[in-house]
């Protein structure tokens, strides 16, 4: 059995220590010789449980109740250490970090293989064999630490790769990268499996990501398979996997509203070309449509940042910003986008007076307030900057405590406490669990309670860096949603993100940093509709930008961004030609 | 963590042995510990500048790291000098000379300080005192802009057991990525109004503790994580391969002997005719 499934889950129940239910609920899974699997749910499904599981870390690193068998490779993992299923079943955590031991590329893939005890010439091969198919082997001897988010990743993959396991498990492997990272993994896992017939199990929450790598998609829901079978197979049940929180590829969402209206026929398709090559099928040249024009945002013409001639260069002589000139006005909800290391975050940092300009004649003001001379106190009066990792900002105990927690710096009344926190557990939902341990709760929620506490100190501008990390597709539109509201009730919003389809679904304007500069600026639908120069940073404009704009010789309007526009085009179409 | 952090350069330096400059670096710290008075620094000082030169250290950015460290030692060897004021610590200048009040700070009687003043045998010895700890401070970078951390864990691990060594080295690696996420924590609780502007020394530990709970909180996180990434990739199950990276060839050893050579040949003009004391 071994020969054909190199990885079995059998009637596996585990529950975590302290745990009163159960995380995975009698799981069975058989992975198949050379098959890309991905498992996909939402937050807390189960996900990386049944990772650590196929990697042997449950139960012999992580303790608790395990039932059923898990069988790798002929071993079963409760029989064998870790590092004996480790030469087997490889596992790569979804922070890259965690994985690197040493200081130079090549002696962090020689780690495992030396601790092995093996002949040098044997570490040598394994090693060179790891970097050459991670694409690392230019980098030998690079710092791992200084390398890009997805090199780290690419390095994670060759520190086990190097064990020969011909299994490799991945835990979240793309969801913390920018484009162009993901792109790179993503090339590195399909060369793994089309050239050395590797092995592949890696969990996400979002389909769009996995298709086109994953031959089999595997849905959990609350601890049990809700749905497994061969990805076009799966993707067809997108009520299943909508209920089980995955993400559905924006194709896939479109071609179903579609068949409920009898437009489209047959199979769901899983990618952008499948979907342009039906519609163009079924559209007729010479049609046209409008476009919908611009959406009138009220935006009000006064600047609430301002930010004129700055430049950023930290101790060692890096550049992050190059003279950046932007006005941001009330009521925007402004996404920035880029390349990790464009400029991005410490942009957001001088708005909210984290880092300071290096050059003299820098100006930055907000709501009227001169950022450069301002002291953190005031600054935080006028601008809330949410940071990616929730556990990075929480600071107190219980949920109630860490609502307070900047009220109480900026000394703000009790009764006057009272009632903002208040007002904004009723909006995010965390009324009646004030009394709760941060710790007690998942990412999502502990996500909710930094955003409500930063929310209830009252800012003119709330800047969110990257809303979805750690968290599923159903948290993020909730976050970003919510952001929407606080626009709408007269906030500025600016976000860092690498998702465009929640810039797509909720900007009102778009700032492309590349190289510490603005590269483009303007509403999502001139931005995304000039994609040889987006090409530069490697952001793709969103799915339905690409299809409209493939459709655009059939009559649809080429810079629809979502997938009620196009729809809404495609009806207006169809009815047309009827 | 390193004031020079390694950069991988082709470079004669770059080529040695770490324990080629190793022993460099003893015997250029050897030669400071004898020395009272600026007058043989320069030679070491060539010796260093030499030897950085050939490693193609930026001196601007070693001078941009290490100002502090030679804004200190010329502030600290300043006030040491002042201690510098009766003729028992002086073996070669004349007392007369040595001694001889240049400005007085504080007369004689004055309570704990005493009598304290700028002699010319005082400034000699804070010169002495700066050029040396510039000149350590250079040696120390020219060594670890060279030398790659685990080439220098490898040799400590010569010493030490391997398990002992790979700790020093875990911690080395991990604490550029704690005090990354330490100063994560730090800006998050800033931005909400966090601040340590308070003189009162109680005000200030309680709001140091702020940022102090999600710090270890994520120490540990990291810690845990690390430590599953390490165990899985089967540390500690055998006696590991020794990759043999500090191996010492001619180079080195030619290497090895200028240095000591030059040491010796200063140590002993020192110890023959005070070459470096007061």
């Amino acid at each position: 059995m071994a020969e054909r499934y190199p990885a079995v889950l059998e009637h596996v129940t585990f529950s975590y220590e302290g745990a009163d239910r159960p995380v995975l609920d009698d799981v069975s899974l058989r992975i198949n010789r050379g098959e890309v699997t991905a498992i996909l749910g939402s937050t807390g499904a189960g996900k990386t449980t049944v990772a650590y599981a196929l990697g042997g870390v449950i139960p012999n690193y992580i303790r608790g109740e395990l039932k059923g068998e898990v069988i790798v490779e002929g071993l079963n993992t409760k029989d064998h250490s870790l590092h004996e299923i480790a030469q087997h079943v490889g596992l790569v955590m979804d922070d890259p970090e965690a994985h690197i031991v040493s200081f130079t590329v090549w002696e962090d893939a020689a780690f495992g293989p030396c601790n092995l005890g093996l002949p040098v010439e044997e570490v040598y091969d394994r090693v060179n064999f790891a970097l050459g198919a991670t694409r690392l082997d230019g980098m030998r001897m690079r710092n791992p630490y200084k390398l890009s988010g997805g090199e780290k990743q690419s390095l994670a993959v060759a520190g086990v790769l190097s064990m020969r396991p011909s299994v490799l498990v991945l835990d979240e492997p793309i969801s913390m990268l920018d484009p162009l990272g993901r792109e790179r993994v993503r090339s590195v896992l399909k060369d793994l499996n089309e050239k050395y017939g590797m092995t592949f199990i890696f969990s996400d929450y979002d389909a769009e990501r996995v298709v086109g790598i994953a031959d089999r998609l595997v849905i959990v829901d609350e601890g049990r398979i809700v749905l497994d079978g061969e990805c076009h197979e799966v993707l067809q049940q997108t009520e299943v996997l909508e209920e089980a929180g995955v993400h559905l590829p924006e194709s896939t969402q479109l071609a179903a509203r579609l068949r409920q209206d009898g437009f489209w026929k047959g199979d769901l398709p899983a990618t952008i070309e499948e979907a342009t090559s039906f519609l163009a099928s079924e559209l007729s040249v010479g049609q046209y449509v409008r476009a919908k024009g611009e959406e009138t945002h009220d935006r009000v013409r006064e600047a609430v940042v301002s930010i004129h001639n700055l430049h950023h260069e930290y101790a060692g002589g890096v550049q992050a910003l190059r003279g950046v000139d932007i006005d941001i006005y009330a009521k925007e909800y402004v996404a920035l986008i880029g390349q990790n290391g464009s400029g991005k975050t410490t942009l957001a940092k001088h708005i909210s007076g984290l880092l300071k300009p290096t050059n003299r004649g820098a100006r930055i003001s907000v709501a009227g307030l001169d950022i450069t001379q301002a002291g953190m106190r005031e600054v935080a009066t006028k601008v809330g900057y949410i940071f990616q990792i929730p556990e990075h900002q929480l600071f107190c105990s219980t949920v109630s405590e860490e609502l307070r927690f900047g009220l109480k710096n900026l000394g703000i009344s009790e009764d006057e406490s009272e009632a903002r926190v208040a007002e904004v557990s009723r909006e995010l939902g965390l009324h009646g669990i004030e009394g709760e341990l941060l710790m007690s709760l998942n990412r999502g929620k502990r996500f909710r309670v930094v955003l409500a506490s930063v929310v209830a100190m009252d800012p003119e501008v709330v800047i969110v860096d990257e809303p979805t990390t750690g968290q599923d597709w159903r948290d993020s539109l909730y976050v970003c949603g919510f952001l929407e509201r606080l626009r709408r009730a007269g906030k500025t919003i600016i976000m860092i993100t690498h998702e465009m389809n929640l810039v797509a679904t909720f900007a009102t304007r778009i700032i492309v940093m590349y190289q510490g500069r603005v590269l483009l600026d303007g509403s999502p639908r001139a931005v995304f509709s000039k994609p040889d120069i987006l090409r530069q940073t490697w952001v793709q404009p969103p799915a339905m930008t690409r299809l409209s704009s493939a459709l655009s010789e059939y009559g649809m309007p080429s810079d629809l961004l979502t997938v009620p526009e196009v729809y809404d085009a495609l009806m207006r179409l169809h009815r047309r030609a009827g | 963590m390193v004031l020079m952090e390694y950069e991988d350069k082709e470079t004669p330096i770059h080529r040695l042995s770490a324990l080629a400059k190793f022993v460099w670096f003893g015997t250029v710290i050897f030669l400071f510990t004898l020395y009272t008075e600026p007058r043989p620094l320069p030679i070491v000082a060539a010796e260093v500048v030499l030897v950085g030169l050939l490693a193609r250290i930026s001196w601007r950015k070693l001078l941009s790291r290490a100002w502090w460290a030679y804004l200190g030692s010329i502030v600290g060897g300043l006030t040491v000098s002042l201690w510098i004021t009766t003729p028992a610590q002086l073996k070669r200048i004349p007392a007369e000379i040595g001694v001889k009040i240049l400005l007085e700070i504080t007369p004689e009687g004055t309570p704990i300080l005493g009598h304290r003043a700028v002699t010319y045998a005082g400034l000699l010895w804070a010169t002495a005192l700066t050029l040396k700890v510039a000149l350590a401070v250079s040696a120390a970078c020219v060594l670890t802009y060279s030398t790659p951390l685990s080439e220098m864990v490898a040799l400590i691990s010569r010493v030490l057991p391997y398990k002992v060594s790979f700790i020093i080295m875990a911690g080395v690696r991990f604490y550029p990525v704690l005090m990354e996420k330490v100063q994560t924590i730090i800006d998050a609780a800033k931005s909400r109004g966090w601040g340590t502007t308070s003189r009162n020394p109680v005000q200030r530990v309680r709001s140091v503790s702020t940022i102090l709970f999600p710090s270890i909180r994520e120490a540990m996180g990291l810690a845990d994580k690390m430590s599953l990434a390490i165990e899985a990739r089967a540390f500690g199950t055998t006696k590991p391969t020794a990759l043999k990276m500090t191996k010492v060839n001619v180079k080195d050893v030619v290497f090895m002997l200028m240095s000591i050579s030059f040491a010796i040949a200063l140590a002993f003009m020192w110890w023959q005719y005070g070459f470096g004391e007061l």
